[in-house]
């Protein structure tokens, strides 16, 4: 049975004169959150990482807030993994549009400044950190979603570099990438079924990849189905080692599971509830004290696991713990809105109602999207010794 | 970061607790049996006094100090007042009155409170029935909280004529909670303490106690469960084998990791301004990996574990019986809640990022 406990730590003084420069950045550039004003909309891509802006994302990029815990060689600042925390955690709690830069400073910056050539790293890191380029994730394929170890998608040796041939689906804001971060099949599996795993680096304008939308279940468009016809891909656009993809993924997801986005997709719906609801009514009360409760403890071990992170410890098995809690936490907020306001979600009328028709539809995503629930009990079972 | 006291200190509860806290023990002391010969190991070794400051014989420890031997107590499932003593003498010494050696008996005054206090003079006296005291009957001093003419007092009362045993009781656990009667009592100290601690301090002492203890009872089910899953052999295999069991475990694990981070928490504010709503937040949070852990717990060991020969129980009964002590979930979240409701959508996330500050 492995140690599952996570130490809490505070924020130190540098920390907390960061949240408040951002905090001042934010005044500046977003309009406030109004109690009961409606924003026509504009309160639906609060939260989660959803808006994409990106000339937003390159006023951060001037405030040196992407790629902060980079070596400044690279465009980056070398900051703290917990000062990124605070910066992350306060950007998503004012709904700010961060989707453009998301995966390219939470785990592929990271990804290319410990695997990639000098040559990329010069070219690529100050390039996102700027805001100016973005990555997004390629594993899922229509065959193999938890079970990513079945993907088909494969590299075959060509004259100076790989030939790329398959289809990835379910890709996240894809559409206004660069690149695409590929996990695909270079040779045989293996006993382990994870041989045979490589990473590749494409260019989304490169000759023989095509996009196709999938619009999600609300209507939009924020997925797309990206196919690979002969794609070329340079040599040194292999990232890493050929066949060591899988534990370069595994690391990577450890970054992925355990962030401030993996509970606060639902706060905006929680601070309308917080409007709206009677603090002498027994029944609002308590149920939303529990959900303060449960905020406020799983910040605490999320922000545990950025402790580790700084300290260089594996958090791999406690960050599976911060998105099982998180993730269950952020469905639990819609379930308690039901359960305490009487709301026609018809007529939405109310910011509050607004956002509630958005998560009830949008939640169950939450413990899909970066491993299932499923993956992540199984993970945790393997750290209990009963798997 | 463990400071290194805390280390030493929770190496030595175990070494003592893994040691003598036995099935045989928990047992006779749940025939009514007071654990007498265990009770002096653990003064001797001054676990009753890592709140209490060096100067009146205690270890000058601070509530990250006390989690290891609060947990371990969980953990180990003993049989004695020891998280009610630690915190009767902490809130004696910090009133700046005497501690004593023996088992103290905590009594919550405040709020709705069954007893009378009265000024007569300069003594404090104290009438009429306090219920369910945490083994009352095993008290050599009594500590209570409470209100005298709208402030704040911390008072001590030892056994004598006018205290009286109005009725032995036990919680789920079977440990001993007994009604006790005051008769016109005169406490033997009492001081003023408003500006030392925080509002109904046996309340939230208590409930932090509670918190950290069922965390280690919760830990002691969950290792038990898992051991289990591994050795039980059903359909040809160990039923750790399937996945309804490995998922019901990892959501135990989940439950319990919560309910440690949040009482540590608590522990690490306890020296800050506003300690309050953490314990709130520890209390709900273990309250309600007391509910789910103990389900699955049970769950996963069939019906051996609903049996006494199995050892099982002793933690899930005290999980169980910690829930509801000093508040149930319900309570303290109606408290936070409500609070929250107040300050508004606007002032929610500010409130919620001061309390992680160093």
């Amino acid at each position: 049975m492995q140690d599952i406990s996570i130490r809490t730590c505070r924020f130190d003084e540098q920390c907390e004169a960061l949240r408040q420069e951002v905090r001042e950045f934010m005044a500046q550039e977003l309009p406030p959150r109004k109690k009961g004003a409606s924003e026509s909309g504009a309160v639906l891509s609060k939260g989660s990482a959803r808006g994409v802006d990106p000339e937003f994302s390159r006023k951060l990029g001037k405030r040196g807030w992407i790629g902060m815990a980079w070596s400044s060689q690279y465009g980056g600042h070398a900051r703290s993994p917990l000062e990124r925390y605070v910066l992350t955690e306060e950007l998503l709690a004012a709904g700010a549009p961060v989707g453009a830069h998301w995966i390219a400073d939470r785990q592929y910056g990271p990804l290319l400044v410990r695997y990639a050539s000098e040559n990329i790293k010069n070219d690529l890191l100050p390039r996102i950190a700027r805001g100016e380029l973005y990555i997004c994730v390629g594993m899922s394929e229509s065959d193999s979603g938890s079970d990513l170890a079945s993907l088909r998608t494969r590299a075959e040796r060509t004259k100076g570099g790989w030939l790329i041939n398959g289809r990835k689906t379910w890709n996240s804001a894809s559409q206004w990438s660069h690149y695409m971060v590929a996990l695909v099949r270079t040779g045989a599996a293996g006993e382990t079924r994870h041989g045979g795993l490589t990473q590749f680096l494409i260019d989304l304008k490169a000759p023989g990849v095509s996009l196709r939308p999938v619009r999600i279940l609300t209507g939009e468009h924020r997925w797309n189905e990206v196919t690979f016809d002969d794609v070329f891909v340079p040599d040194d656009h292999l990232i890493g080692e050929e066949g060591k993809g899988w534990a370069q993924v595994t690391t990577e997801l450890g970054f992925e599971r355990s962030g401030p986005e993996r509970y606060l997709s639902s706060l905006y719906l929680l601070l309308e509830m917080l409007d709206a609801a009677d603090p002498d009514n027994p029944r609002h009360a308590v149920a939303l004290g529990r959900l303060v409760a449960d905020m406020t403890t799983i910040r605490q071990m999320s922000i545990g696991v950025a402790g580790m992170l700084t300290r260089g410890e594996n958090p791999g098995l406690a960050a599976s713990v911060v998105k099982e809690l998180g993730t269950t936490f952020e469905q639990q907020i819609p379930e308690v809105a039901h359960e305490i306001f009487d709301m026609d979600l018809s007529a939405l009328e109310s910011p509050l109602e607004e956002m509630m028709s958005f998560l009830v539809q949008t939640a169950p995503s939450f413990s899909i999207r970066g491993g299932t629930r499923e993956i992540l009990r199984g993970i945790i079972a393997r750290g209990l010794g009963v798997r | 970061m463990m400071s290194s006291a805390r280390d030493m200190i929770a190496e030595s509860v175990k070494r003592i607790f893994e040691e003598r806290v036995d099935t045989k023990l928990q047992r006779d002391a749940e025939e009514g049996h007071w654990q007498a010969s265990l009770w002096k190991l653990v003064e001797e070794s001054g676990f009753t006094r890592v709140l209490t400051p060096e100067k009146l014989g205690g270890t000058g420890g601070g509530w990250t100090d006390a989690y290891p031997v609060m947990h371990a107590v969980g953990y180990w499932r003993v049989p004695l007042p020891i998280v009610e003593t630690m915190i009767g003498n902490d809130l004696l010494a910090r009133a700046g009155l005497d501690v004593n050696d023996g088992a103290v008996g905590l009594i919550q005054q405040d709020g709705q409170g069954s007893l009378n206090l009265a000024l007569e003079g300069k003594q404090l006296r104290v009438s009429g029935l306090a219920k369910s005291v945490p083994w009352g009957r095993n008290a050599q001093t009594f500590v209570l909280s409470g209100q005298v003419d709208g402030r704040q007092v911390i008072a001590r009362l030892n056994p004598g004529k006018q205290i009286a045993v109005h009725r032995e009781g036990h919680n789920m656990a079977k440990e001993h909670r007994d009604h006790i009667r005051f008769d016109g009592c005169a406490a033997e100290e009492f001081a003023y303490a408003d500006e030392l601690l925080t509002e109904e301090a046996v309340k939230t002492h208590g409930a932090l106690g509670r918190a950290i203890a069922i965390s280690g009872a919760a830990e002691s089910a969950l290792a038990q469960s898992v051991r289990y899953s591994t050795e039980r052999v059903q359909f040809g295999r160990a039923i750790a084998r399937f996945q309804a069991i490995q998922h019901m475990l990892a959501v135990f694990a989940c439950e319990t990791t919560s309910a440690v981070v949040a009482s540590e928490a608590a522990c690490d504010s306890m020296h800050k301004k506003n300690p309050r709503n953490q314990i709130a937040v520890a209390k709900i949070k273990a309250g309600q990996a007391a509910g789910v852990g103990a389900r699955i717990a049970h769950q996963v060991h069939g019906a051996f574990g609903m049996t006494y020969e199995h050892t099982l129980h002793f933690a899930t009964r005290r999980m169980w019986a910690w829930r509801s002590e000093y508040g149930s979930e319900s309570t303290w979240a109606e408290e936070i809640g409500a609070q929250a409701i107040r300050r508004g959508g606007e002032n929610f996330w500010a409130d919620v990022t001061a309390r992680s500050a160093a």
